[in-house]
């Protein structure tokens, strides 16, 4: 990456006459390689990742069901106002899923591949086939130069320079003999370590979306079982939650005891925390979020239970409101509701209407601890339950993230701290010149100088300029 | 001993306030004696913040990195450690005028908020991660810092043809910054990396687009721009300069916008 050689190296190459003809591949090619499309489509990607941080974006539950998303919306409008329906129109309450942020990242890795391909060849080049025999023009117009005007042998140039830790390559031609030295060359391909890290970030990331799954909003109720789906034949079971909060207010804990049931059998428990999920057959438990949800209970005329469980509800209905749905086959559904963080009366009691077939059949109150009849069901509110809410996942992409993590760094390291040098030297019997390149972040200029300085015979004084010849 | 932390806080404060003035002043006037004052008040400042910080953890058993108030008396503190250093190495006595007042602003900052030491919120509770994941940040910051003094002084000599000659010649002021900018890199990046893997066990995913995330992605990918654009466009000087300001604004913004104007997991760092 930041190595600033190349461009002093590019102007001294010809460039490529443009094709002829108009060849759409080509001109891709250049469009995709070009160091301006290169810096807008970084900078796009800038601004709409910037955009995502500061508009508020839709959570997990909001984005499940077009009627939570416009509950979510109502929410969010004051704060918007008149702009609200057109900044939801182009997904800037989500951003990150959207469309064109997803094709700006696309676009951005298609860029970082082809680009990287493109310097390949010259970065190849200049790593591994250099040449040694540089004309007078060169040595005059090097930014770094020093020149000795006195004889030096060739080998004592070679010793300096091998004391230096450089590898040195040596042509002869004629009387004159020249010289290449580059010390930490291969530390140019860590440019290609920190670009081929990107496109892995990427193929974990796509990886991850593909063969992995997030459920964020998994809610488990005390002494309730959550069956695992996406093919898994398992079920978890929560045993316990405890919350602990500080004397200051601030919680301290959040912990749910966990079991895995398989075939009705117990094959593993654990307690899990913020900071320490239960990870089953590849599958993450991690602790999200808790709460407090009506526990209910139904049976149908023979007596059968059809659910017995917590209904979690979530804001909607009407202001400061929170409601669940609950839906039985054939065609009834059941929906209950009360005000939003209830207390005394108003928790112990649930607002009930049961539907049936989009008509609505009965309605009215539930008290705790009692049941009605709607036809022939028995619906009864058996009372408040805690509840843990996990954000159950698999990434199997995870592990291609990491590596790329790594890989990134250690390109990163080598280029930033084994910065490359190249010098060229030419000992003719009237004396050595002496051109370097160096990244910036090295005084080479100075460590020419010293060198011209020890290579020089006594009483010698080397020049910063060659005079003409 | 928590009372202790603020005494070694306060002292720190006004030490380092008469640092910042007295670089200031030495910037303006050239008078050498400021400008071995202004060292002096540096070093005991150090001392004194260091102090300070090894009180705190001590009273809290773990890292000041909690709060509001922890980060930024520990990014106060790097960044003033970072720039004595750097005086030392390169016996550069004007960059303090521009890296001292940023240190000084985030310990007036840190008076603002509130001091109590406050138990670990459930997030939070993974002391190795938390201390790398901040101890990262730390030296990132002041890096960042430094490269923004490297900067700021560039844009001034620039604008007066490198002859204000209290300054360091702009050329060496271009690669100070450079430097800087290659340690600070690599520190944001893996600083972001040991956040992924902690948001990993702590929330179930290395990456959720969380404002703080997407924020010091953002100012990471700035710095990469400003890598590039020296390195592939071959920018130098003056463009360079500007985005090594731009991106101190948006380190700032990672830092205090974030946790104060924008909702997220991180909110827990708010003012609270």
């Amino acid at each position: 990456m930041p190595d600033e050689t190349s461009t002093q190296e590019r102007a001294s190459r010809p460039e490529v006459a443009p094709a002829p003809q108009f060849d759409p591949l080509e001109a891709l090619w250049r469009f995709f390689t070009s160091t301006k499309v290169a810096v807008v489509i970084i900078f796009l990607t800038l601004v709409s990742a910037f955009i995502g941080a500061i508009f508020i974006q839709a959570p997990g539950w909001a984005q499940a069901s077009p009627q939570s998303y416009a509950s979510w919306l109502e929410r969010v409008r004051p704060r918007y106002g008149g702009l609200t329906d057109f900044f939801s129109a182009i997904r800037l309450f989500d951003v990150y899923g959207s469309v064109w942020f997803r094709g700006m990242c696309a676009l951005l890795i298609i860029n970082t591949i082809l680009c990287t391909l493109n310097r390949l060849p010259g970065i190849w080049r200049s790593v591994f086939r250099s040449k040694a025999v540089m004309g007078e023009s060169f040595y005059l117009n090097s930014t770094n130069r020093a020149s000795i005007p006195a004889p030096v042998p060739a080998d004592n140039v070679i010793a300096a320079l091998r004391k230096e830790r450089y590898r040195v390559t040596r042509v002869q031609e004629g009387n004159a003999t020249y010289l290449y030295a580059d010390r930490h060359s291969w530390a140019k391909l860590g440019t290609l370590l920190t670009h081929l890290s990107i496109v892995l970030f990427l193929l974990g990331a796509i990886f991850g979306i593909l063969f992995g799954f997030s459920d964020d909003e998994v809610v488990i109720g005390e002494g309730s079982s959550y069956a695992m789906t996406r093919g898994y034949n398992f079920q978890v079971r929560l045993d316990d939650f405890t919350e602990e909060w500080y004397l200051e207010g601030m919680p301290k804990d959040f912990r749910s005891d966990l079991s895995i049931l398989e075939g009705g059998q117990e094959v593993e428990r654990k307690t899990i925390r913020v900071n320490d999920p239960l990870v089953y057959k590849g599958v993450k438990f991690s602790q999200s979020f808790y709460g407090v949800a009506p526990a209910l209970e139904v049976k149908d005329g023979q007596g059968k239970t059809l659910f017995a469980d917590i209904l979690p509800l979530s804001p909607g209905g009407r202001p400061n409101y929170e409601t669940s749905l609950l839906t039985l086959p054939p065609n009834t559904t059941v929906v209950v509701g009360r005000p939003a963080k209830p207390s005394g009366a108003a928790a112990a009691r649930l607002e009930l209407q049961v539907y049936n077939g989009g008509q609505v059949k009965d309605q009215g109150f539930l008290e705790i601890g009692k049941h009605v009849k709607s036809g022939d069901l028995d619906i009864a509110f058996l009372g408040d339950r805690e509840y843990t809410g996990l954000r159950v996942s698999r990434d199997p992409g995870a592990g291609v993230i990491w590596v790329a993590s790594g890989l990134m760094l250690l390109g990163m390291c080598s280029s930033f701290y084994f910065p490359r040098r190249r010098l060229w030297a030419r000992v003719r019997p009237q004396g050595v010149d002496l051109a370097a390149f160096a990244d910036r972040s090295v005084s080479i200029g100075q460590e020419l100088d010293s060198l011209a300085k020890t290579l020089s015979p006594e009483g010698i004084r080397p020049r910063k300029d060659m005079r003409k010849r | 001993m928590e009372k202790m932390s603020l005494y070694f806080f306060t002292a720190g404060l006004i030490t380092v306030a008469l640092a910042a003035v007295l670089y200031l002043w030495y910037a303006w006037t050239r008078q050498g004696d400021a400008g071995r004052f202004a060292t002096i008040f540096a070093w005991m400042g150090v001392a004194l913040l260091t102090g300070s910080v090894i009180t705190r953890t001590i009273v809290a058993q773990r890292g000041p990195f909690a709060n509001m108030y922890e980060f930024s008396l520990s990014f106060g503190w790097g960044i003033l450690l970072a720039y004595v250093v750097i005086e030392r190495q390169y016996k550069l006595r004007t960059i303090g005028a521009f890296v001292v007042p940023v240190s000084l602003l985030l310990l007036v900052y840190a008076l603002t908020v509130p001091s109590a030491v406050q138990p670990l919120v459930p997030a939070l509770q993974n002391s190795l991660l938390l201390t790398i994941h901040v101890s990262l940040a730390i030296v990132a910051y002041a890096m960042v810092a430094v490269a923004f003094g490297s900067a700021v002084m560039y844009l001034i000599q620039e604008a007066h043809q490198n002859r204000v000659s209290i300054l360091p010649p702009a050329d060496f002021l271009d690669a100070m910054g450079y430097r800087a900018v290659l340690i600070a890199f690599p520190f944001i990046f893996v600083m972001i990396v040991i956040g992924a893997l902690w948001a990993d066990i702590a929330w179930g995913r290395y990456w959720g687009w969380d404002p703080k995330e997407t924020a010091s992605l953002v100012t990471w990918l700035i710095y990469a721009g400003y890598l590039h654009a020296r390195a592939v466009a071959g920018w130098r000087g003056k463009p360079t300069a500007t985005l090594l300001i731009v991106g101190f604004v948006a380190t700032m913004f990672t830092f205090f916008g974030v946790n104060l104007f924008l909702s997220g997991l991180h909110s827990y760092a708010g003012t609270g």
